[in-house]
Order: C-alpha cells, then structure tokens, then sequence
C-alpha cells in the first residue's frame, strides 16, 4: 500500500479513525434501512416470512406458496445423468454415477443421491435440469434422527457383470443395425 | 445496623424490584418485537395482542423443559450464587431519587463492583461441576465480562474527574434535568464515554450482539447441554435484571439520573411520594429508551463470535475510552481559569 510507509504513526492513527468512522457509517446506514421496515406501513415494507407452517392444524404443503422449495425429488426416468445438476450445487450435496445403458448415447443413472443435510434449498439444480426431472416438492419436514437417514437415493441400482455383457452386445447390435445415436 | 434499618432496607429493595419488575417484562417483549419487525419477520404475536403475554408464554416453555431424570449439577448453589450478588447489586442500584450510599465515597464504584461480581459468578458454578465443557464456557464468560469492565471503568473515570468525586451525590450534582445538562451531552468526549459504557456493558453481561452461544450458557447453568428449565429462567431472568440495573446506571452516570425540575424539587413537596414517584418514572423512562437502542444495534447485527467481542473491546471500546479520558481532561485543564 501507498501510504503505510509514508504516513507512519500518525498515518496509521488517521487510518484507525476512518476504519472507525467507515463502520460507524455503515452500521448507520444498516440502522436506517432497518428503521424504514419499523417504521412504514407499505406493502412493500410488511412482513415477508411466514409461520412455519403446522400440517396438524393449518396448512398442508398443498396450501403452501407456488413456488415453495421442499426436499428435491428426481424422476430418475427422465434423469439423463447429465451431472448439471451436481456441478451448479453450491453445497456438493449430489452423489452420482453412471454407466452405459443398454441403448447408445443414454447413460444408466446407478447412483444418484441428494443429501438433505447439506441442501441450501437454492434451486439452482431445478433452474438447470434439462429434462425437468429433478423438481422441488412441498414436503417441507425433514427433520430426522440421524444424518444417514436424511440422504434420499433416486439411483436405478448398480447393474451385474451379466447385464453390463449383455447390454454392451445389445449397443454392438443396434450400432451394426443403424440405430448408432439414436436415444 | 438496627432491626428497624435492616426492615427499612429490605422494603425498599422491595419496592426497587416491584418497580424494576414492569420494566425488565416491557424490555424482553420490546427486544423481541422490535427484532421481528426490523427484520420483517412475523414477531411475538400468538401470545396476547401483539404478542405481550409472550415473555410469560416462553416463562412457560422453559418451565416445563428439563432433562428427564436429572437434578443438574449445581443443586441450590445456583440459586445463592446468581442470588446474592444480584441482591447487592439491587440494593444499591439508583432508582429515581431515593438512593442508598448516596453520599458514601465511591458509591459509584460500589455499583460496578457489585455488577462485576454478577458477571464473574459462572466460573464458581463451572468449577464445582468439574466439567471440562461448563468450566470453557465459564472462561469464555469471564474473559467476556474483563472485556467488559476496562472501558467501563475508563468512562467512570470522565465521570469522576467531572464530578471530581465518585459519589452518587457528587454525579448528580454536575447534571440538570434539561438534556443539554446531561453528562453525555457536555462533550464529544463524555458522548464517547457514555456510548463506551453502554457497550461495556453488553459486553459484562454476554447481551447481544455479544452473547454466548445458547448451549454455553446450557453448560454453565446446568453442567450438561440441552434444556434446564427452571435453573435456566432463573439464569436469563437475573441477566436480564442486572443489566437492567447495569442501564440504570448509565442513566444515573450520563444521562440525568432522576433530575427533575427545580420548580418540583424546590417546592414542599419535594420528597412527597408523587415526585419520588415521577422521578421513578423518568428514570425507567430514559433506561427503557437506552435499552431500546440497544436492542435496535443488536438485530442490526449478526451475532459477534467471541474472539471478535474481544477485538472490538480491545481495539476498539479501550481505546476509545482512554483518548476520551485523555482528551476530556487535557481540554478541561486547559480551560480551567
């Protein structure tokens, strides 16, 4: 920096005062934002949180706003196993793994977990998801005893060494016969 | 001291927490309201209209939470240790005209004194647990409180350089009624010195911004995490009340005490219980509007981690409280004939 050989205690002093004066200010701006909500009686100003919603005695998540963000859930027959989904998370709470399916060009989701524990509930994944298999629910209560429980698996499974040989015969055969890039 | 002195004594401590009561009640249902529409969220409002009868409802709540089968770890202990310094400092903290020590030497002090043993009371409570989590949490109190308690003690200072005495007579004698005759109205730098001891003392008592985190304050009241119940509401609740008096304080210090006009206090009926009564009034008036404030800083800012309480006390409330100090007397010695 410029000034911190030129200034020397002096320099610094004035530098302690400003960095005083700077967050005085800031936090004076942040009180008068604050005071505007105390204060206005707008519509734009009225509360924007809602009670946390009692399924017993009042809502159920079908009452629940439009665009409520609930636990995910993927529609692993639509999933193509294209991992945006995991590379726009913020959080890293995707597992997945894919394999060759029986078909060339589509891809067999084996694994394909989404940690609730981490879960921001941001919607990034929903924003990117293609082919719109990945979507928000309303189920809101995730609450549960142990981490391992709040892991939800949308996975088709791992496939046999059998199924992988026979699958991998059946894309030779469809390749031969004309079908090379077709879904 | 007689029987009739100490029955005399004791009805006015009396009197002080019925009428401290009303107030600590007002200020944790303000604190609570203030938040949730500063922060446009839906704030107490289940509980009576507009939530009031919400510090009751959570009174309740806590009451009835208490780990099954267990008795705690500090017994009846407890109860004196938060109990009796609480009880000193009540005794002497000044509210309205009626005063005890008004005209002792360093009855100011006596008060601070009184607070800090308040503040330090959890490390007795963590060392007979024995428990390695409650006796860190304590520290982590303690180092909170010393904090605390060095720029508390500067800003007495400009006080008692002013007064030059630490008496409660002496500090009400250099202020009036009118806000321009207040103490931290008299200088930029008793303005300093007033804000450093408001500071100061959220930092003694661990209120936000500058609070524990709730499973410390578990560790220390009860020796185990999780809910404590009654032992729990006794904790917050005499919290609540010391920094009430902590503000009390401040009023009495900077911000005109139970000055009243001359015309009422000249007249005959100066000690009739109507203007003691008044007086009562203003004070809990300027202490709830202090606390107010405080509690508007607080929901501005996100929760301070402890180490950071301890850089802003150091580097920031000390220093401060010094070069006010410094700088308050340099000035008035030099303008003194």
């Amino acid at each position: 920096m410029n000034g911190s050989g030129s200034g020397g205690f002096l320099g610094s002093f004035i530098e302690y005062f400003r960095s005083l004066f700077r967050a005085a200010s800031a936090l004076g701006r942040a009180i008068q934002t604050g005071l505007t909500y105390l204060f206005s009686t707008s519509e734009a100003k009225k509360e924007i949180t809602e009670l946390y919603p009692d399924p017993v005695s009042s809502r159920t998540p079908d009452e629940l706003p439009t665009r409520s963000r609930g636990l995910l859930h993927n529609d692993i027959l639509k999933c193509t196993g294209c991992y945006a989904c995991s590379k726009v998370c913020p959080s890293d709470c995707f597992k997945i793994q894919t394999e060759e399916g029986p078909k060339p060009g589509k891809l067999w989701v084996s694994v394909f977990e989404i940690n609730d524990a981490k879960c921001l509930f941001c919607g990034l994944c929903v924003e990117v998801c293609e082919p719109g298999s990945l979507v928000h629910t309303r189920n809101y209560e995730g609450s549960s005893e142990t981490l391992e429980k709040l892991r939800a698996e949308f996975g088709r499974g791992p496939i046999s060494r059998e199924m992988r040989e026979k699958w991998k015969r059946q894309r030779e055969l469809q390749t031969e016969g004309g079908f090379e890039g077709q879904p | 001291m007689s029987l009739s002195a100490l029955w005399q004594q004791s009805l006015q401590l009396a009197a002080t927490l019925l009428v401290m009561l009303p107030g600590v009640y007002l200020q944790a249902w303000l604190d609570s309201k203030l938040g949730a529409d500063l922060q446009a969220r839906v704030g107490p409002s289940r509980a009576g209209s507009a939530g009031w009868l919400q510090p009751m409802a959570d009174f309740l709540r806590l009451w009835q939470k208490v780990r099954p089968g267990s008795k705690g770890e500090h017994g009846s202990a407890l109860w004196w240790a938060q109990g009796a310094p609480l009880f000193a400092l009540l005794a002497i903290t000044p509210v309205g005209a009626g005063l005890p020590l008004l005209t002792a030497p360093m009855s100011v002090l006596m008060s601070l004194m009184m607070a800090i043993s308040f503040a330090w009371i959890g490390i007795i409570l963590s060392w007979r647990s024995g428990l390695v989590e409650a006796r860190l949490a304590s520290i982590r109190q303690m180092a909170l409180g010393a904090a605390g308690i060095f720029p508390a003690l500067l800003a007495i200072l400009q006080v008692g350089f002013s007064a030059q005495g630490l008496s409660w007579q002496k500090v009400d004698q250099i202020q009036g009624w009118v806000p321009w005759s207040w103490f931290a109205f008299s200088s930029p730098f008793a303005f300093v010195s007033a804000m450093v001891f408001v500071a100061a003392g959220l930092l003694l008592f661990s209120s936000p911004p500058f609070h524990l985190g709730s499973e410390a304050v578990r560790w220390i009241v009860a020796g185990f995490p999780g809910e404590a119940g009654i032992r729990l509401i006794w904790v917050r609740f005499s919290q609540r009340i010391a920094h009430f008096c902590w503000t009390l304080l401040t009023v009495r210090l900077f911000f005109g005490g139970a000055a009243l006009p001359s015309l009422l206090t000249s007249s005959a009926d100066a000690g009739s219980a109507p203007v003691i009564a008044l007086s009562i009034a203003l004070t809990l008036l300027k202490a709830l509007t202090i606390l107010a404030g405080t509690s508007i800083l607080s929901r501005t800012l996100p929760s301070v981690r402890a180490d950071q309480a301890h850089e802003f006390s150091w580097r920031v409330l000390s220093p401060l409280a010094l070069l006010a100090l410094v700088l308050g007397r340099l000035i008035s010695v030099g303008g003194a004939p």
